[in-house]
């Protein structure tokens, strides 16, 4: 291809000119519907502060979802708002490498601070039955009141 | 050499999504790969202040309020947490996002005036952000939380002030974008200055999406 074709080049660039560094040319119009569907997400999010009594916002299911939800709010701004579904996968592998590393790091960190299941000092329960020492049932003494047995709450 | 020549010169006008201004071994430019590197070493970073979060989410007793109602020692104690607020504030942090994107697809057109309509938009939104965090952390201190009151507000304090320090540079950035563009000294071919900030901000905005689930709507 001639300079001066280039220069008369018009519209999207061919991937084969941008080195692979990008497939395709990213519309406004896939970014405003990302945003959108962003913006459900985190409304659903909040709605579990408020509607407590909904079955997928209590209990143990609480947790769950809002982590799955902040995972998907989390690939969809990385994928899209980011480029990385149009950019090279080396920036996909160097990205989630990372991440991927954090979080099994800090997951073996909580699970070497007993995070994960209860009798340990950062747990809330000043029952005796899950303290494991006596100087953790000194300093059992704050609980949530989501937390609380219903008795206690009371 | 005819691909340096490409991408160089002629491909401005009419190609304004080619950004590689030297060669590399990647096909990727070498600035745009170290973003990358640093934003996936500061996930290490925040990584491990969110840990620190969770170990040290609940003060002891009488060590002042926690994020929620408590009960200490047969006392119910208020939590500081503002949830209406906060959401607000993190619709803001979003919606910056897009706004951002919007920004990097302006200048890849070639669009200047819409490019600096939403930098604009992009810093006054993380503006808004930032302000509301100042404001939080103003009436968490009034309610007798400050930095060193307890394990929760030392961890708490550390984690969102180190974001909302984050923030701040990515706001000066903005803004120095924005004084280049009307300088005009910002043009299409440096749109991947703008596309390498965007990764700053949006890496910003993920981070603020983990941090609100975790540490505030998480009980």
């Amino acid at each position: 291809m001639s300079t001066t074709e280039q220069t008369h080049w018009e519209g999207p660039v061919p991937a084969a000119a941008l080195d692979g560094a990008i497939r395709e040319y990213p519309k406004d119009k896939l970014y405003l519907l990302n945003f959108a569907v962003l913006f459900a997400i985190t409304v659903v999010e909040v709605l579990t502060y408020f509607l407590t009594d909904f079955p997928l916002f209590r209990g143990g299911a609480l947790v769950p979802t809002l982590l799955l939800l902040a995972a998907v709010k989390f690939f969809l701004v990385a994928y899209i708002f980011m480029h990385l579904k149009f950019d090279k996968k080396l920036l996909s592998v160097v990205f989630y490498s990372g991440l991927v590393l954090a979080v099994l790091i800090y997951v073996a960190v909580m699970t070497m601070f007993r995070l994960w299941w209860p009798g340990n000092h950062m747990v809330c329960d000043s029952s005796p039955q899950l303290s494991r020492s006596e100087s953790m049932v000194k300093t059992q003494t704050v609980c949530p009141v989501s937390q609380l047995a219903p008795e206690k709450a009371g | 050499m005819a691909s340096t020549t490409l991408h160089e010169t002629e491909v401005d006008a009419a190609a304004p999504v080619a950004h590689i201004e030297h060669d590399t071994n990647t096909g990727i430019s070498n600035t745009k790969v170290a973003m990358w590197l640093f934003l996936a070493s500061d996930c290490l970073l925040f990584g491990g202040l969110i840990t620190t979060f969770l170990l040290y989410k609940y003060p002891l007793c009488g060590q002042g309020p926690g994020p929620r109602d408590m009960i200490c020692n047969g006392e119910l104690v208020k939590g500081v947490f503002d949830i209406p607020f906060t959401s607000v504030t993190s619709f803001c942090l979003l919606a910056s996002s897009l706004t951002m994107v919007l920004a990097v697809s302006a200048i890849e057109r070639g669009d200047h005036h819409r490019l600096r309509i939403w930098l604009g938009a992009t810093a006054a939104l993380g503006a808004v952000f930032i302000s509301g965090q100042v404001y939080e952390f103003t009436a968490f201190y009034r309610e007798g939380l400050g930095f060193t009151t307890s394990r929760f507000s030392s961890a708490f304090y550390t984690l969102t002030g180190f974001h909302g320090i984050h923030v701040t540079v990515g706001i000066i950035m903005l803004l120095s974008m924005l004084m280049w563009s009307f300088r005009g000294k910002l043009p299409e071919h440096k749109s991947e200055t703008v596309e390498i900030a965007g990764l700053y901000w949006h890496f910003v905005d993920v981070v603020w999406i983990v941090i609100f689930a975790v540490v505030y709507l998480i009980p």
